[in-house]
């Protein structure tokens, strides 16, 4: 049975965990210091079936922490089986009004080692009236051009960064940024057009940081809509770097759940 | 929203120089409007995540320990419990 929690959602005045969970993981770090674990925030526990400490793992390392996964099953004994929940995706879509675009978009560092070898991913809702500012009103002719809302622009941007510590993507760190559309063609109605931007911000990599380095990317996309109709977008990094670090970002329209 | 008529490839370029985002050189125009659809269509496809970054996904979680716990009593089960900054499924910790 494998469980995950984020801490925010537990820790934070705003959170989302409900009191009751919120109760059940200061009763594990009470019963976890009392059996004398290395009780701490980040944590791989090893919990009884009725849900009391048993072991801390270290999870940032593979050997011991197969080695404390065996020690596990062979205390345990746990019956071969199936999972008692589906696996599934973990990073899907958010359920949105059907009339809303839902971005999806990956960021990834060039570098390697431990979580630098896994991508970053958002999920980024657009409801109609964010995304009807994408689009130019009128007719539109090859060769056209438009800056796309700058407001909307910046809720994409904000995300165009590597994989860090900190996750606070604040609006206010994004100092410079351009996303300008040009139709391409328009055929049966249908307008293909370029993106072609850049978005320049300071982003920090620890949370709580002063230390914010220098972000730049420039950006190359397609937007293909129907006017008044939901827009498919693509865009792509031609060129990013975040401090010393390389990195590269794609964002795309995904389908997604609606909402009721 | 701003909208224009004639193609401002050289307002746009001007704009990014004025930025300093192309110190050392510029992708914009190197990547020709012939080519860019198809560009953005594979660099896009390219960079999404391969299964061998998604086997976190191969593994059957619950994301709260109640209903963890709950499961664990039910089924006699012990429990692997990881507490996390961020958000750990999305990359984003």
């Amino acid at each position: 049975m494998c469980a995950y929690i984020v801490n925010e959602e537990y820790y934070s005045k705003n959170g989302g965990a409900p009191p009751e969970e919120r109760a059940e993981l200061q009763r594990l770090q009470q019963e976890g210091v009392a059996k004398k674990l290395d009780v701490g925030m980040v944590r791989a526990w090893v919990l009884t079936p009725d849900g009391h400490p048993y072991d801390m793992l270290d999870g940032a390392k593979v050997g011991p922490t197969l080695a404390g996964l065996q020690r596990a099953v062979e205390h345990f004994k746990p019956r071969p089986g199936q999972p008692v929940v589906p696996p599934g995706p973990q990073s899907a879509p958010p359920a949105a009004p059907a009339d809303a675009i839902t971005l999806h978009l990956v960021a990834r560092g060039n570098d390697r080692g431990s979580w630098g070898e896994f991508p970053a991913e958002n999920w980024i809702v657009l409801p109609r009236e964010d995304w009807s500012k994408l689009l130019p009103t009128g007719d539109v002719n090859p060769g056209q051009w438009w800056e796309l809302d700058r407001g909307v622009s910046a809720k994409i941007l904000t995300y165009f960064y590597p994989q860090t510590e900190n996750n606070d993507a604040r609006l206010d760190r994004i100092e410079k940024y351009l996303l300008i559309a040009r139709a391409l063609t328009v055929k049966d109605g249908v307008v293909t057009a370029r993106i072609d931007g850049y978005v320049m911000m300071h982003h920090v990599f620890y949370p709580g940081r002063k230390d914010a380095q220098p972000l730049g990317a420039e950006v190359v996309g397609v937007m293909t809509f129907a006017p008044g109709k939901p827009p498919s977008l693509e865009l792509a990094t031609t060129k990013a770097m975040h401090g010393q670090r390389w990195f590269t970002v794609a964002v795309r329209t995904v389908p997604h759940a609606t909402t009721r | 929203m701003i909208q224009r008529t004639r193609p401002s490839r050289a307002a746009l370029i001007l704009g990014l120089l004025l930025a300093g985002v192309v110190a050392t050189s510029c992708s914009i125009g190197t990547i020709s409007d012939v080519r860019v659809v198809r560009w953005v269509e594979q660099t896009v496809a390219e960079r999404q995540p391969p299964a061998e970054d998604k086997r976190f996904d191969e593994i059957a979680w619950v994301t709260d320990i109640r209903t963890a716990i709950a499961l664990g009593k039910e089924y006699d089960r012990p429990i692997v419990l990881y507490t996390g900054d961020g958000r750990i499924n999305t990359g984003r910790c």
